[in-house]
């Protein structure tokens, strides 16, 4: 499965970045723009769960926790005591370092479903407080960012600065995806994720590999939660620490391919890109049917390429050059 | 001696799995555990292994106590074992599973694989070397289980009942391996129902029943061991 990280995944990336900086340089179209700085933001946060849920075999269904947090600490720094959001979102990310590696300590002998359920209710914990916490965020009613452009203040006129960012951003976490793959740690990831009682029994350290895992991915969510807070420039907690966000995060990972650098972006830029297309085509009238296609096309992926499209798409390939070769 | 447990029990509630079991394992030599179904063989192995802490006693290797210590802590000390129910990497070649296993001693993903190639074609698996380990059946995977472990470069390896269920040739190759891999220095511990493999290859013979130690010696004095024949290997074994 490593030797899946070749050239041809970097060629797909890379010809993705490229197109994605293009887009605000040669079309006018705000709506393609805004699109395409959402698509890349979700490829960068899906690629950060992927090293704990695709890597490390730990399913999180709380980084939306993680997200908010990295979120809310650059917005709060930045409102009460106007700190630079770059620091904020250090701050954020350090933060959430933390949180993160002592939820994994604590639950580092609950496996699978166990460990999914802790996550959850971490991250039901946090919305609660984040929603009932008025005096400090403004409960449900949500916190606005000030619009003043700078590079400072992380906040932009234009596109390209913002698509540039967030290309950026998931250049970062793609290419410690393509690290941990070929590394030492990755191996032992997917030793661990195989199978934890062999992975103790030839020597490796599963605590310390899960807690180091799993700070990681958090530490890049909460980096995109700031660039989250700072591109929308609103931030309340019925979305930004949402369960549909860490369920989002997952889902992207399945439908590209777990445990594989270009999954995620796949993933993400394939669930993004229907997602928008069938809202825009049928959200308006008959609400709710938008919704209705989209789990049927989901469920459709899925059954077809159970493996993700990144192993699935070429195993596709094979089969359709072979009658003809035949 | 390189192992030495000593008076180690195991109590699981009110039911006491390994009693008082002493027994010890000098450098070099090949020794059998044997004994009944339940008679707590592999409640011995997670104990020495460090999967389960015992009850009471104390278990050395090299001289250092390592009761206690998490299992992954023993294999960097030099014991490693391997899974009587064989846990293989399901989704990475046989390859990729032995790299993983050279990783915990080299840093270097050149080394590791350098250092995996080599064992792999000792262990006879060059064959499937890139095939997943999902895909192997049952022997082979058993050699993979001993490929990893020995990846890990132990001073002395725990096999749990890695000959069970194998053919006649892959009997014999592992019988052979097992052979090579002493006779370049690795001592070794062996579970084993196969009663002809355990005599060939052992030196010495420690026997456990309901979780007590009736017998320890070489297997020409184990096999007459009235006890023994009563507890384990039955008349006809003694008849023959």
């Amino acid at each position: 499965m490593f030797a899946a990280t070749d050239i041809r995944e970097h060629v797909v990336a890379g010809s993705l970045f490229a197109a994605a900086i293009l887009i605000p340089l040669t079309s006018d179209n705000l709506f393609l723009q805004d699109a395409t700085i959402l698509i890349l933001l979700w490829a960068g946060l899906a690629s950060s769960w992927n090293i704990a849920g695709g890597f490390a075999g730990q399913i999180s269904l709380g980084h939306a926790a993680f997200f908010g947090l990295g979120a809310y600490t650059s917005t709060l720094l930045k409102l009460h005591f106007g700190l630079s959001p770059w620091l904020g979102m250090l701050c954020g990310g350090a933060l959430v370092m933390l949180t993160s590696g002592f939820i994994a300590f604590a639950a580092t002998r609950l496996r699978g479903p166990y460990f999914s359920l802790v996550t959850l209710a971490f991250a039901a914990v946090v919305q609660i407080i984040a929603a009932r916490w008025y005096g400090l965020t403004r409960g449900n009613e949500g916190l606005s960012i000030p619009f003043e452009p700078g590079l400072g203040n992380f906040m932009f006129t234009g596109k390209l600065p913002w698509t540039l960012i967030v290309v950026g951003y998931v250049l970062l976490v793609y290419a410690v995806s393509v690290w941990i793959a070929r590394s030492r740690f990755g191996f032992q990831l997917a030793g661990m994720r195989e199978d934890e009682d062999a992975a103790q029994a030839i020597g490796i350290d599963t605590r310390l590999l899960k807690v180091g895992a799993i700070a990681l991915s958090a530490f890049l969510t909460a980096l995109g939660g700031s660039f989250y807070a700072q591109y929308v420039g609103f931030l309340d907690p019925g979305y930004a620490l949402s369960f549909d966000l860490s369920i989002k995060f997952a889902l992207m990972c399945i439908i590209g391919g777990l445990g594989t650098p270009l999954g995620p972006i796949l993933g993400a830029v394939m669930i993004t890109t229907l997602e928008m297309y069938l809202r825009a085509k049928w959200g308006g009238g008959r609400s709710g049917l938008y919704l209705v296609v989209y789990g049927a096309l989901l469920i459709l992926i899925v059954r077809v390429m159970p493996i993700g499209l990144v192993r699935g798409i070429p195993q596709l390939l094979v089969r359709w050059r072979k009658p003809r070769a035949a | 001696m390189l192992l030495e447990v000593e008076r180690v029990s195991k109590r699981f509630g009110g039911l006491t799995a390994v009693s008082e079991v002493s027994f010890a394992v000098a450098e070099g030599q090949v020794v059998g555990l044997i004994g009944p179904n339940g008679a707590g063989k592999t409640t011995l192995f997670n104990v020495i292994a460090g999967v389960l802490r015992p009850s009471s006693g104390s278990i050395r290797f090299a001289g250092r106590e390592i009761s206690g210590l998490r299992p992954y802590r023993i294999c960097r000390a030099g014991l490693c074992r391997t899974f009587q129910i064989v846990k293989p990497f399901r989704n990475l070649t046989v390859l990729e599973n032995v790299v993983v296993g050279a990783f915990t001693r080299v840093r270097e993903r050149r080394a590791a694989y350098a250092d995996a190639l080599k064992i792999v074609e000792a262990t006879g698996l060059a064959r499937w070397a890139d095939s997943l380990a999902q895909a192997l059946p049952i022997g082979l995977r058993k050699r993979v289980e001993v490929a990893r472990a020995l990846a890990t470069r132990p001073r002395m390896i725990l096999l749990d009942e890695v000959m069970n269920g194998l053919n006649p040739t892959e009997l014999r190759e592992m019988m052979d391996l097992i052979r090579r891999l002493n006779s370049s220095g690795l001592t070794v511990l062996l579970i084993e129902h196969v009663m002809a493999a355990v005599m060939d290859l052992c030196q010495r013979i420690v026997v456990v029943h309901h979780g007590e130690k009736i017998a320890d010696g070489s297997p020409e004095a184990v096999t007459r061991d009235p006890r023994v024949v009563e507890a384990y290997l039955g008349e006809d074994y003694l008849m023959r």
